[in-house]
């Protein structure tokens, strides 16, 4: 019988196949290859769509939280490719969203523990968290170009730079975008968790160790976007704050089977 | 379609002085090739011409270089002494390779250069138009442009900026993108300043602002190129607004200092600005470059890229030139084919006229052949013929006679010499 895990499997190759492809046709600067990286990480993306309507519903924990996040980010990247191709963002994101479905792989598979009732709200709240953190992972992608492209600027090797990687501007500007729509949807998310709580224990916040560390993470992330509306922080700085923030919130989710 | 040729001179060949001479072919020599082509000394020729070469390129059933090269000669008021030191002539595989390698850039001053392409491409619409036309030349041009987007786009030869002022563009889109959405600011109104305001208009910049010692000098400027002129006592309120800022004063100190310019990205919420500086000695303390965001570049800096270019696209075209022969390699099969075609249909046409003719005599001969015995027999004779001419029909395309051979080919099947 074929289960979740098979589906997983199989999207995980197919991620696997799409992130060498795309990284081949960078190096070799062939970007008409870049079609069949895409096409690959849709397959994919199909094969975990399957994986995620077999599992058992309900269940939530860190296997499936890595796996939606791979899944989330694949979304995204093709949502966003409907408008404009996206120059050097496969090369990492690709590799990255196999990344996350071989982490969702490899840890154990837990028996479904999680709650049960009203299934639908609480699988909103974790589905639009999740696209928040996808959204805010891709802006962390570009301020990442940025500082490759910044680097090569500042040693006066620009023309050694790959062709593929946008100008400083673009990736600035797509990576601010980014982590505001990734924001603003892990804020929805948040909210939705709070509506959820009203529902099924009465109060919208219990205080539990959880939901405070879910509101620090935001707290930090919310300071940090804030920073840069008054000063324009960019840069390395800027790159290792938005880390610290999105790992502020991995770690809220994380915490989930520990708290 | 027996002979391919290019008669020309390029800038290895012929100073400027002498090109400059075949700029505007004269109307004459456009007369006289196209009374070749009646003639049929020729059937047909393209005329490519810019700064760096003028070359003729022709096809004919015949040689046809002497009548030629005096009319080449004439084109450029040369007589055909002059000429003969400045003039090539390739023919045949090494003509196709020379248009292919020219279609691809590998015979520019500057190698990759891509105006070429589009030139050739002109020249070749504009000999259509003139009705100077030919299977074989179409055959080749076509070729011709496919070689050459593909050896551009496989061996990135032309990327890269080669000049410094493509560097500096180049530069700029690397940070910026969108060059029109862009705020420049010169400093200084001199002869650099003008040769890059002219670089950086064709290049969709409009938000222009020059700021120099002497005003009016600025305002001269500025009238010219639709910019705004502003003293240099006001660089400090400019800065913070411009995203490039050039220079190329005399000043002997620095009129941008380092704590202007952390001031400025301050004040523009660390937006990255550009500083291109051109003069000698520097107008911008080298201590900016140290700022982040601030991205400061010398005229030594932007030489360096373009030497590094160069140097690159000089590795690349060993790879180029390999592509460029096997595809001249296969230009010359196919017109090989091309060649025997015309010869398979005719010897087709001639068996099916002596099938017509024995047909006629047996249907006069036997006036009682019903209609379904005349179509078998018409079926059988067919068949036959069909299989008689198979093997030397598959003959010919293999071994791809010459004219010559063609010609007793002719003879022995009785046909008639051409």
């Amino acid at each position: 019988m074929i289960t979740a895990k098979w589906f997983l499997l199989a999207a995980a190759l197919f991620y696997f196949g799409g992130a060498m492809v795309a990284a081949a046709a960078y190096v070799r600067a062939r970007l008409s290859w870049l079609a069949r990286g895409e096409a690959l990480v849709g397959a994919g993306l199909v094969l975990h769509l399957l994986a995620c309507t077999t599992c058992p519903y309900g269940a939530m924990n860190l296997q499936h939280v890595f796996s939606l996040l791979a899944f989330v980010m694949a979304a995204i990247y093709f949502v966003l490719r409907l408008f404009r191709r996206i120059d050097g963002l496969p090369l990492f994101l690709f590799p990255l969203i196999f990344c996350l479905s071989l982490v969702a792989l490899v840890l154990p598979q837990e028996a479904g523990t999680g709650p049960d009732l009203p299934h639908l709200l609480f699988l909103l709240h974790i589905l639009v968290v999740i696209a928040g953190i996808g959204g805010i992972l891709v802006g962390i992608l570009y301020s990442f170009l940025y500082l490759l492209q910044e680097r090569a600027l500042k040693t006066k090797r620009w023309d050694a730079c790959p062709s593929f990687l946008p100008s400083l501007a673009k990736c600035d500007s797509w990576s601010i975008h980014s982590l505001w729509g990734g924001f603003a949807l892990y804020t929805l998310g948040i909210g939705l968790g709070v509506v959820w709580s009203a529902v099924r224990k009465g109060v919208f916040v219990s205080g539990s160790l959880k939901e405070l560390a879910a509101l620090i993470a935001w707290g930090v992330f919310a300071a940090l976007l804030g920073i840069r509306l008054k000063t324009g922080l960019r840069g390395r700085k800027a790159f290792l704050l938005y880390t610290v923030g999105v790992l502020s919130i991995l770690a809220a989710i994380a915490g989930i089977r520990v708290f | 379609m027996w002979m391919l040729g290019l008669l020309g001179l390029n800038h290895t060949t012929a100073p400027v002085e002498v090109r400059e001479r075949f700029a505007v072919p004269s109307a004459d020599f456009v007369q006289t090739i196209l009374g070749l082509v009646e003639e049929g000394r020729i059937t047909g020729g393209v005329w490519v011409q810019t700064c760096n070469r003028a070359e003729f390129y022709y096809a004919a059933d015949a040689p046809a270089e002497e009548v030629l090269r005096d009319c080449f000669a004439a084109a450029g008021g040369l007589t055909g002494e002059e000429a003969a030191a400045y003039l090539y002539l390739k023919t045949n595989r090494d003509a196709v390779r020379h248009l292919l390698r020219v279609v691809s850039g590998l015979d520019s001053m500057i190698v990759g250069e891509p105006q070429i392409f589009g030139q050739v491409k002109e020249a070749y619409d504009l000999s259509l138009q003139a009705g100077l036309s030919d299977p074989l030349l179409n055959e080749l041009f076509q070729r011709s442009f496919a070689t050459g987007k593909k050896v551009r786009t496989e061996t990135g030869i032309g990327e890269g900026a080669v000049s410094v002022s493509y560097a500096g563009v180049a530069l700029a889109k690397k940070v910026f993108d969108d060059l029109g959405a862009l705020e420049i600011l010169f400093i200084g109104a001199g002869e650099m300043a003008e040769l890059a305001l002219l670089h950086l208009k064709e290049n969709g910049v409009w938000r222009i602002k020059i700021a120099n010692r002497t005003l009016a000098k600025a305002e001269e400027l500025a009238a010219r190129f639709d910019a705004r002129a502003h003293p240099l006592e006001a660089l400090p309120q400019l800065l913070p607004q411009a995203d490039l800022v050039l220079s190329c004063t005399a000043s002997p100190q620095p009129l941008v200092t380092a704590p202007m310019a952390a001031e400025a990205l301050r004040r523009r919420k660390h937006k990255p600005m550009v500083f291109i500086d051109m003069a000698v000695p520097a107008d911008i303390d080298r201590a900016v470059g140290a700022i982040e965001e601030a991205y400061l570049y010398t005229i030594d800096d932007l030489k360096d890229v373009v030497e590094r270019n160069l140097a690159e696209r000089q590795r690349r075209l060993g790879t180029a030139e390999g592509m460029v022969d096997a595809e001249a390699d296969k230009f010359m099969e196919r017109w090989a084919s091309l060649r025997v075609s015309p010869l398979i249909q005719e010897i087709q046409a001639h068996i099916a006229a002596l099938q017509r003719q024995e047909m006629e005599k047996l249907m006069k001969r036997n006036p009682g052949f019903s209609e379904e015995q005349v179509k078998a027999i018409q079926y059988y004779s067919t068949a036959l013929l069909n299989k008689l001419l198979h093997a030397p029909m598959t003959q010919l395309k293999a071994i791809r006679p010459e004219r010559h051979q063609q010609q007793m080919i002719r003879k022995f099947m009785g046909m008639e010499e051409k």
